[in-house]
């Protein structure tokens, strides 16, 4: 049996609300973080709750492995947290880490490697059992055997250019009747656009549902799956929300879909909290890609499994034995995270950045906030627009809907555009409240986000009663915010 | 950031408000709100209004003078009123040769945003 170290103190590589979720997390288990950040990165939340913080040089500080590397080792920390994006699935990092003497909190280099690889991923997929989108990449393009693969793939059955890329050569077989006519078609595409005319074949899937499994695994061989989490809602492969269970999965295909992704963990020996993604089509399922790593949408896990997923990573990389059973894993009620993000949904999402000058959650029971910044702090363009998460926990799905839409509306924050309205409009459209959005959702209904803004009369005269106010409140000499204006406007 | 009463007809209540240069951010029924402020520099559908000879008032405040009356005849850029808002003097300027076609206050009244307050139109010939 492997030795259990007691870690007492944390680096924590990376920003945001993430980092301000691992140093709570390292706090509750009475540990110190240190914060690895960047300049910009000084005013936010993470920076204030840290123990300890370094500062990292460089244009790239949260990509650079060495120095993170280095500097974790520097300020004395025990292990690394990686959070997710930047470091959290590069291999040569964790090998990094290890090299310093620190622990990786996360799964094995090689394991990230693997499963970071599609091409190595699948095919150990389909060792494990792991349903895979069947295909056909064979060298044989004579029509004969390309027709009888799509008919062993089944129908509709999409046809891509080897050498493809951005949809290019890319054509849709319904049945065996159209197949040598959208083949032709393909390999003319291809072969102008590409200079190729080799295709591949691959099973077509329409109307797709994402949905992810959560699964955790020791150094003891021990697996447990945490249910699932439907992130349909996407733009352009970004999540916007998430939520467990899915709304979509019956008890048997979710049973299936469970064993599937403890075989994937199993499969390459996982090591601490990972996530099997899947596309399901009515209720068959197939495997997307497993991310080797804390996932942004955790907090819904969370809530309906009552499990702490950041504390049970660290006492996973510590050498302890999972602290739960696959039969102490109960899910309860219904859990839906927006991501918060600073844009302008009515102007097709641009990030919106400056000073935030008042910030206000609605805090209560069954409600979860993680942000990266309090008021005073700025929000910058130097990363991605993410802000924080608002995260409700209720009996049912209907109840966590409407619970998400009062939370979404009582949310106050003045300084940068948010995608609050558009995250209120999304959980009102029929197909989300109903739960049969697809993963094509964003893109049919709301391709163009809100569209331009229009002011209500109602609005109009709120504004107008603000702005006499705050006329006959500037007129007053001893109001505070007086002095600033006095420069700008001329007082008569 | 500061409460603020509003009285609309079926509602009246507090809201929160911060104003920060041009901005005008507040919360109400749900909504975060951030009105732009149109003023003479960087008003530009203002500006685009003016340049056809249409002023409207960008912010609710009082006529303070009067320069012309309607039917006059005016040159470019002379003042034709001058409105207060915000306790900001606002001095609107013909942008054309022409003549006053419209003229609907005088001075001490109050205005509402984007009433029409003066209109003339390019002179023929």
């Amino acid at each position: 049996m492997a030795e259990v170290k007691n870690f007492k103190r944390i680096a924590v590589c990376n920003r945001g609300e993430v980092a301000v979720r691992i140093i709570e997390a390292c706090h509750q288990l009475g540990m110190e973080a240190v914060l690895l950040h960047s300049e910009p990165d000084i005013g936010t939340r993470a920076y204030r709750m840290a123990n300890d913080c370094v500062l990292l040089t460089g244009d790239s500080p949260y990509l650079d492995i060495k120095q993170n590397a280095e500097a974790a080792k520097n300020a004395m920390a025990d292990a690394v947290h990686p959070g997710f994006g930047f470091l959290s699935e590069n291999a040569d990092f964790a090998e990094a880490v290890i090299g310093a003497g620190l622990t990786f909190i996360g799964p094995m280099p090689d394991s990230i490697r693997n499963m970071g690889d599609k091409i190595s991923a699948k095919k150990l997929m389909e060792e494990a059992r792991v349903p895979c989108i069947p295909g056909y990449k064979g060298e044989d393009q004579s029509l004969e055997r390309l027709k009888s693969e799509a008919s062993k793939i089944g129908f509709p059955v999409l046809i891509k250019a080897a050498a493809g890329g951005g949809g290019r050569g890319m054509k849709v077989s319904r049945s065996k009747a159209d197949f040598a006519e959208q083949l032709d078609s393909a390999k003319r595409e291809s072969l102008a656009a590409f200079g190729s005319d080799q295709v591949f074949l691959e099973k077509y899937l329409e109307n797709t549902k994402h949905i992810e499994f959560q699964i955790f695994g020791d150094q003891y061989g021990n697996y447990v799956h945490l249910f699932e989490r439907e992130c349909s809602v996407q733009r352009r492969h970004q999540k916007i929300i998430e939520e467990a269970p899915s709304p979509s999965l019956n008890d048997e295909t979710r049973k299936l879909m469970a064993e599937a992704a403890v075989r994937a963990a199993e499969k390459v020996n996982y090591i601490g909290a990972g996530t099997v993604e899947f596309l399901l089509a009515g209720q068959d399922f197939y495997f997307l890609e497993m991310n080797t790593r804390l996932q942004v949408e955790h907090p819904v896990t969370e809530y309906i499994t009552g499990k702490d997923l950041v504390q049970t990573q660290i006492k996973v990389a510590m050498g302890s034995p999972l602290p739960f059973l696959q039969s102490q894993i109960e899910k309860n009620g219904h859990s839906i995270e927006c991501r918060l993000y600073a844009e302008d949904p009515y102007k097709k999402g641009i990030p919106s950045t400056g000073e935030i000058f008042h910030q206000k959650f609605p805090k209560g029971e069954g409600r979860r906030f993680d942000y990266a910044f309090d008021p005073g702090d700025s929000v910058t363009s130097f990363y991605d627009p993410m802000i924080g998460k608002l995260i409700v926990h209720a009996e049912n799905r209907e109840l966590a809907c409407k619970k998400m839409i009062q939370v979404l509306q009582e949310t106050e924050i003045f300084g940068i555009q948010t995608n609050i309205d558009f995250l209120v409009e999304i959980i009102n459209h029929p197909d989300f409240f109903t739960g049969v959005m697809t993963t094509g959702f964003i893109e049919e209904y709301f391709s163009n986000a809100l569209g331009e803004k229009k002011w209500s009369e109602e609005e109009m005269q709120v504004v107008e009663q603000l702005m006499i106010q705050l006329a006959n409140q500037y007129n007053q000499p001893k109001e505070k915010t007086l002095a600033a204006w006095q420069n700008a406007w001329r007082n008569v | 950031m500061k409460h603020l009463g509003i009285r609309l007809d079926q509602l009246s209540t507090r809201i929160p408000v911060h104003r920060h240069g041009s901005k005008l951010w507040f919360h109400f029924k749900g909504k975060n709100h951030c009105y732009e402020i149109p003023n003479r520099a960087s008003g530009d559908q203002e500006n685009a209004e003016a340049a056809k000879g249409i002023f409207k008032a960008s912010m609710p405040g009082k006529i303070m003078k009067v320069f012309v009356e309607k039917g006059q005849e005016i040159k470019q850029g002379q003042v034709l009123m001058v409105m207060e808002a915000m306790k900001m003097e606002y001095a609107m300027e013909a942008s054309f040769d022409g003549k006053v076609i419209e003229l609907n206050h005088s001075a001490g009244d109050q205005v509402s945003l984007g009433d029409l307050l003066v209109q003339i139109e390019k002179q023929e010939g």
